[in-house]
């Protein structure tokens, strides 16, 4: 990653699991990773991305009509 | 016992036939019995009219001979001379011509002058129809002739021992050239045992005829049983048409056939009810009309049961292939998840008894840690670290599609259960 990471929380297990393939088909390196310490979320799942392509990740989410639950940088 | 859906389609498709088909009948035989009724009612209406018309013609006719005849020279002469010999030459050769039963001549007190087939004798003279002839009147009617007056005509073995007899007559007087009266002549037909008559009428109309005397039949077109003529036999509605002078439509039974029959109350010209005309028409004509309708009608309906049949049997086992297909599918897909679910499950004790190993793994790193700083722990520690989290992504992962599987079977145990029920229903078999 050449920025630095930004985790992308969701408001269920489901939707990070969807957010992970319509990431992957955007061409938008993701990781999925267990919900960091600190963070509030009903899901226990979150996606890890390069903080350079949240722009592109936000509008790949937006465009497969995923919700998405909040940014932690 | 379960029937099939295929046989219970084909069978409500059947019965719905058949029920339509049968109400149609039913609705057909009631119409067609009512409107053939009331038609036979008219046509016997018409037909007894039309007899009646024969009757009319009949007197007319003798009428017509009877005062022709009164206005013969020869027969003037032949009474003014008392040539009674002469009288009954005239008087044979007339009724052999035409038919009549008897013709007969009287002088101005009634006393017989000639006789057609007769001795010349007696006298006439309170015989009412010849006190009319010799007032001046031309009677023209039916009449009930005595027996007395029958046996000195010679007809008394024509209308039996004893017995009266019905008659179409005509009177009239007979006058000289001075057109003073002289006497009269009387002429008729006895129609007790003579045929003619109804004969004729049957020809010309059809149905049979009857003339009644009273309530008794002196002459028809009826045949017997044994294939004779139906005569001199009671007829007890003739009895109650004479009694009030009102027709009777209806159902008789004559010679042992029913009839749908009109009995009409026949009189003489002073309004005196003698007895009745009687026709009909053989009920088995009706009947047989009915017979054939409803014939034509059940055949024409088991053609449209074959016919609805024969559409509906490719539908019917077309629809049922195709439930039956797509049952088939669905239980199989239900077999297929259930596998999926099971393989889900045990792949999540897997990832559980991974996650345990790594985090037993990662407790021993720490206590080497603590033990011995080395760069090579520190890297393994931060690998495991990395382990354990994607351990713990995996393990979520597996218990979200644990879950979802879990949900998913238990909507496709639910639709396996209506595809059994929907086979079941199709083929009347139980599903195993």
């Amino acid at each position: 990653m050449s920025g630095a990471e930004a985790i992308l929380v969701f408001s269920s297990n489901a939707d990070a699991m969807i957010a992970t393939k319509a990431l992957k088909d955007a061409g938008v390196p993701a990781k999925m990773i267990p919900k960091p310490a600190g963070v509030t979320s009903p899901a226990n799942l979150c996606l890890s991305i390069d903080g350079a392509a949240e722009t592109r990740a936000l509008s790949a989410l937006k465009d497969a009509g995923i919700a998405l639950g909040g940014v932690v940088k | 016992m379960r029937l099939s859906l295929r046989t219970r389609l084909l069978g409500a498709i059947t019965g719905a036939v058949v029920l339509i088909f049968l109400c149609s009948l039913i609705a057909a035989r009631v119409v067609l019995g009512h409107d053939l009724n009331e038609l036979g009612r008219t046509e016997v209406t018409n037909e007894a009219s039309a007899f009646a018309g024969y009757v009319d013609a009949r007197k007319q006719q003798i009428a017509l001979l009877v005062t022709q005849e009164a206005a013969s020279d020869a027969l003037r002469a032949a009474m003014q001379s008392h040539n009674t010999e002469q009288l009954d030459d005239q008087l044979s050769d007339v009724t052999d011509s035409s038919g009549l039963s008897f013709l007969t001549v009287v002088d101005l007190n009634g006393r017989v002058l000639g006789r057609a087939h007769a001795p010349a004798t007696g006298s006439l003279a309170t015989d009412p129809i010849i006190q009319r002839a010799l007032n001046g009147e031309t009677p023209s009617t039916l009449v009930q002739l005595t027996p007395a007056f029958l046996q000195g005509e010679g007809l008394a073995l024509q209308a039996g021992s004893g017995k009266g007899g019905l008659a179409v007559i005509a009177a009239t007087p007979v006058s000289d050239t001075q057109e003073r009266t002289i006497g009269a002549i009387y002429g008729g037909v006895l129609l007790n045992h003579s045929y003619d008559l109804v004969d004729e009428a049957t020809r010309a109309i059809g149905g049979a005829t009857a003339l009644i005397d009273g309530n008794t039949i002196v002459s028809s077109s009826i045949q017997a049983p044994d294939g004779t003529r139906f005569v001199d036999a009671q007829v007890p509605r003739a009895a109650d048409v004479v009694r009030t002078n009102e027709p009777y439509t209806g159902a008789d039974t004559e010679g042992g056939v029913t009839y749908l029959a009109q009995i009409a109350p026949i009189s003489d010209d002073q309004g005196h009810v003698l007895g009745a005309s009687w026709y009909g028409i053989p009920m088995a004509q009706i009947g047989n009309i009915e017979a054939h309708t409803t014939q034509a009608l059940v055949l024409w309906g088991i053609v449209a049961v074959v016919i609805v049949l024969a559409l509906a049997i490719p539908t019917v086992q077309a629809l049922s292939k195709t439930l039956v297909a797509n049952s088939r599918h669905v239980r199989e897909a239900a077999k297929e998840l259930g596998v999926v679910v099971v393989g889900s499950e045990v792949s999540g004790d897997h990832v559980a008894a991974t996650k345990r190993v790594v985090e037993r793994s990662g407790e021993l790193l720490s206590q080497v840690a603590s033990e011995q700083q080395s760069e090579k722990i520190g890297e393994l520690q931060r690998l495991n670290s990395e382990l354990h989290g994607d351990v713990t992504v995996i393990e979520t992962l597996a218990q979200e599609m644990s879950s979802r599987m879990r949900d998913a079977a238990d909507r496709v145990a639910q639709l396996n259960e209506v595809a059994a029920t929907l086979n079941e229903l199709v083929t009347g078999e139980p599903s195993t």
